[in-house]
This record gives C-alpha cells, structure tokens and sequence, in this order.
C-alpha cells in the first residue's frame, strides 16, 4: 500500500507573475513527478546538484506547496492536513541542523516530541523516556547532557535521527543525512536506517549523493535529472553505466555484486 | 558550564518554580534595598513605627510612597519587559545581537517623543508632560510596528533578513528625521528629551505605572505561553514545520508581543539600553536555552538589573541623578565583552 504519493507535482522558486520577463523561462525546479512510496520501503533518492532532490524532499514533507498537483500522505491531501497532523506521521532529518542557541541533546531530542505534547507543550517522563529510547536506538544515548553544538558531525547526525525517532512517525524523509560523514559513520547511519526499516516497519526516502551506498542498502532507487525522475527502480535497473552518463556527465564502471551490491568506479567525464 | 544536570530528565516545571521563586526573592530584596537609599535620609521603616510625629512622618511617606516606590515598580516593570522582548526577538530572529530595538520601535518611540517636545508639548507639569510624550513614543513604537508588517506582507513570507533590514532601515530614518527636528527646531527644547533617549527612570504616577504594568504582563503571559514555540522556531523554518509548528504565525504572535513590551517600556522610560541584550545572554549562560525557563527568569533578572542599576544611578553621585542608561550601558558593555571572550576560548578550546 502506498502511504506516500505525489502526482503531477510542479514547483518553481521563481515567484510566478512577479519574475522579471527573462527570468520567466527558467525551467521549474521540479516538473510534473510522480512518486509513489509503499509503506515499509527504504527508498533513495538519487541525482546531481540541483536535480531537485531536496526539494522533491521538502515538497513531499509539506515545508514547499507545488504549484500544481498534490501530495497525499496515507491518503490524505498533505496540504489539508495541518502541519501537528502532518508531524505525528512523517518526519524529517535536515543535512545539518544549527540551532540558534545551543540546546543539550536531549533537549534537541524532546523536541521531536512536540507534536505528541498538549497545548502547553510540556514534556512528561514517559517523553523523556522515548526520547532516551531514541537516543539508545542510535547509539548515543550517553551523549544525552552534552551540548549539541559540542559533538562531531556523525554524532549529530545520530541526534537529529533520534528526534525524528522520537517524533515516532511511519514515515522519515532525509536529506543527504551522510553528506558531511567519513566512510564508516556513512556505513552506520545506513544500517541504522536499515534497522530502523526493518524491525519497526518506517518508511524511509533519503535523499544521497552516495550511489554505492544507496545501492547496497536501499531496495529501490529513484534517480531525478534536472527536476524530472529519469528512473525508477531496482539498485540493477538504474546504476547503470548509460544513465550514469546522462545524468552526471561522468563515465562508470558498473559492476553488481551478488553480496555487496553494486560498485561503481568513477573513471572521468566523457571525451 | 550550564547548570543543568548531566543526564538531564527534560523540562520540569518544579525547578522552574524553584528558580523563579529564588529570583522573585532576590527581587524583592532589591527593592527593599532601592527603597531604603536614596538622596534624603528616609528609610522604609518609619512608615512601621507608630511613634513618629505628624509632619516628619507625612514627609516620609510622601518620599517612599510618592516618589521611591513607584519609581523602582517602574524600573522592575520596565527591566521585565524589555528582558524578555530581548529573549523573544533574539529566539524569533534567530540572532544572538538581537534586542527589543532592533526592528525600529525604539526610533518610532523616540520620533513620537521628539515630536511633543519640538511642539511644545512638554511644557506645563511635568507629570502632565511625561504623560503626552509617553503616550506619543507608544504611538510611535506602535506605527512602526504596524509599519513593519505592511512591508513584511508585502514581500510575502516574513524572512529574518527581510525583517532586520528593514528595522535598521527604519531606525536609520527616524534617526535623520529626529536629527533633522532638533536642527531645525530651537535645542534648548530638547534638553529634557535628551535623558529620554538615553533612558532614564523618572518618578511617575500610579496610574501611568499601572497601565505600562498591565500591558506588560499581558506580553510577558503572552510570550511565556509561545516560550515552547520559541524553541522551535530556534531551529530554523524547515525543521519547525517539520515538527509540526507553522514558524510565521509563531513569529507574528511572538513579535507583536514582544513589541507591545517594549513600547510600554519605552514609553515610560525611554531607550535603555543593553538590558535586553545582555539580561538575556545572561541568563541562558546559567539556566540553559529552553526558552519555557529561560523567558520568565530573565524576565525577573532583567527586573532585578534593572531596579539595582536605577538605585546605583540615583545614588552614586547624589544628589545629581545620571540616566539608568548610562549604568546600564557601562555595566553591559565589559559584561558583554567578557561573556563573548569566554564564548570564544571555550569554542576555541573545544
């Protein structure tokens, strides 16, 4: 069942009627997608700088309206739903998060807890606890009092998808959450995810530059070329060397791997 | 090193009231205090002996009640207000060199306050003169206000940077136009307004105090219930709706709120400044950034500051008074200097 669907959605950042004359035909960011993501699937959302990918991302987590089409979330029209409804069911890892003032990580973590809070806002133990809970799941539970400005860039990434944890929402959208990560916190935040997707059932679509990883460890990848989904499909189907060609302007060597997955090697932009 | 405690157990309410109660103590000692001294020899406690003579008793009730009580309610009053207007905006603009001045109500305020005395509104009474030119820099804070959001609508969404440009924008143009008055009109009319623009807490009826009290506790109530919000809207406009709060209908509330304070405060006593800068800076650096704590107790720190700064200012070179805005900024400014150093090397050192 499809709990996350997009169709016909355009979106351009230039103001339509308030452009200049020749700013009007810049293409729009994002032209007429249509996606589907069932529930339970570990989707990635592949494709070069400015293909769209974030803001596919922010459109589908209701931060951008599209100028046509509509995003139904369980069935429901995004728009209509109101932003506390929305944040109950899906939620969403930033690439970074710089709060304006430092909050201790379990402070930043309860406040994935907002949506869950009454009127007041105010937390109560059994918050707490999910939110201790969210921080375990992620390994960093002892990092709790530390200031979150204080910690490393897999440390943090960590935190802000405990937050999204503790939201507990069935669907998580990221954005490029190992952009900033070395190759063994990349490895890790995936088979968080992976975890995440398998024992409790999330929906995942991340958002990655990482091709390799993306491959190893999500069951479908969807590729976008200049605001478009070019394919959409098994790791097999849309790592190949021809497509990589036509999107990133770069020759591959693709080769799949019965256990690791596809691997990709990079060998120079075409003559 | 923040006072919180290490494994941290969330927002307490508890601790909260622990926390204010402490202050509100500590505030009330103060006041004790800022009743006691003074240019005449008058303590608190005559007004509790029974003994004392007619006439010398009248004349010291007349002092404590008259002149020194309502003055030091106004500065709590007013350090209240303008510290929490600071935690506000600095939370709503996500800039830690935000204060309740920024956005350009201090310079509507103070157009309004030049304009009664450059027409010669403030001749006659003094208190009758204090009133129009409060009642004139509320109209102005309040324009601006309104100014503000007739420019912020009509560029669509309320950005920060679209907001802070146009308050410095607007500041810089009621600078000219204040400039332009005085040059234009004769300067010896100014001589009264010039303590005004640095700030200055002068005795002021009860009335006049009640009804800068009243509109300042309805903004304090106002912001302590967005104070939750506020915390989101630190963390940017994606990840605020993203968790399920829309951030401009939270900064709309939260800036008029805050503004409401500040024009009260200003109104009554003028363009103090460094107390909504530096009150709040303050406070964040002992209690943390949970703004549910932060908000009503560097409300009650900026009373606190701002009650012992207008006793040191009536004072310390009696019986001349200076401007509480000089004490203030004198102290705010090393203080300020000190807390960025510690910043820095404690950033520096990891």
């Amino acid at each position: 069942m499809s709990c996350l669907q997009a169709r016909g959605i355009t979106f351009s950042y230039a103001h339509p009627g308030r452009s200049r004359p020749g700013a009007a035909e810049l293409p729009p960011q994002i032209r007429n997608v249509d996606i589907d993501v069932g529930e339970g699937e570990f989707v990635a959302l592949l494709g070069p700088n400015g293909a769209g990918k974030t803001t596919l991302l922010r459109l589908l987590g209701g931060m951008l309206r599209p100028l046509t089409g509509s995003v139904t979330l369980f069935g429901q029209v995004v728009d209509s739903l109101g932003l506390a409804q929305k944040a109950l069911w899906m939620a969403f890892v930033p690439q970074e998060s710089r709060p304006t003032f430092d909050f201790s990580v379990l402070e930043l973590v309860l406040l994935g807890r907002w949506p869950h809070l009454g009127l007041l806002g105010i937390e109560g133990k059994r918050d707490v606890e999910i939110a201790r809970e969210s921080l375990r799941f992620t390994g960093v539970v002892d990092l709790a009092g530390r200031p979150f400005g204080s910690l490393s860039a897999g440390e943090k990434q960590r935190v802000l998808l405990a937050r999204a944890l503790a939201q507990q929402a069935r669907v998580v959208l990221l954005d490029e959450p190992t952009a900033f990560l070395d190759l063994g916190h990349q490895v890790r935040i995936y088979e968080l995810l992976r975890r995440l997707c398998r024992e409790f059932g999330t929906t995942l679509l991340v958002a990655s530059h990482d091709l390799n990883l993306a491959g190893r460890y999500c069951g479908r990848l969807v590729l976008m070329h200049e605001g478009e989904l070019v394919r959409d499909g098994a790791p097999r189907e849309v790592l190949t060397e021809e497509l990589i060609r036509s999107t990133y302007g770069v020759e591959a060597q693709v080769r799949h791997d019965p256990v690791a997955g596809p691997i990709i090697i990079a060998r120079g932009s075409p003559p | 090193m923040p006072l919180r405690e290490p494994a941290g157990g969330g927002f307490r309410p508890g601790r909260l009231a622990g926390i204010c109660a402490a202050l509100l103590g500590l505030l009330l000692l103060v006041l004790l205090a800022g009743l006691s001294v003074g240019a005449a020899p008058v303590r608190p406690w005559v007004l509790l002996s029974r003994a004392s003579n007619g006439e010398e008793a009248a004349r010291a009730r007349d002092i404590l009640l008259g002149l020194r009580l309502p003055r030091i309610l106004l500065a709590a009053v007013v350090g209240a207000a303008l510290s929490a207007a600071g935690v506000t905006f600095k939370a709503v603009l996500r800039n830690p060199l935000a204060d309740p001045y920024i956005l350009g109500v201090s310079g509507g305020a103070a157009l309004g306050a030049i304009l009664t005395a450059a027409f010669g509104a403030g001749d006659g009474t003094a208190s009758a003169a204090g009133l129009i030119r409060s009642l004139f820099a509320f109209g102005g804070a309040a324009g601006t206000l309104l100014l503000l959001f007739a420019l912020a609508r009509a560029s669509g969404r309320i950005s920060n940077t679209s907001l802070l440009l146009t308050g410095a924008v607007v500041n810089a143009f009621f600078s000219a136009l204040i400039l332009f008055i005085i040059t234009v009109v004769d300067y010896t009319r100014f001589q009264s307004v010039f303590f005004w623009l640095v700030g200055t807490i002068e005795p002021s009826g009860y009335g006049p105090l009640a009804a800068t009290a009243a509109c300042v506790a309805g903004s304090l109530l106002g912001l302590v219930l967005l104070s939750g919000r506020l915390n989101l809207l630190s963390l940017g406009d994606d990840e605020a709706r993203s968790l399920g709060v829309e951030p401009d209908s939270i900064k709309k509330l939260a800036i008029i709120a805050a503004s409401l304070a500040t024009a009260s405060a200003v109104s009554m006593s003028g363009l103090i400044g460094f107390v909504g800068l530096m009150v709040p800076h303050a406070t964040r650096a002992v209690l943390g950034s949970d703004h549910r704590s932060l908000l009503p107790a560097a409300a009650l720190g900026g009373a606190i500051f701002l009650v012992a700064a207008d006793t040191a200012a009536r004072t310390l070179l009696a019986p001349v008074e200076m401007p509480v805005g000089i004490i203030t900024a004198v102290c705010g400014g090393p203080f300020f200097l000190y807390l960025f150093q510690r910043r820095r090397a404690r950033e520096m050192g990891g």
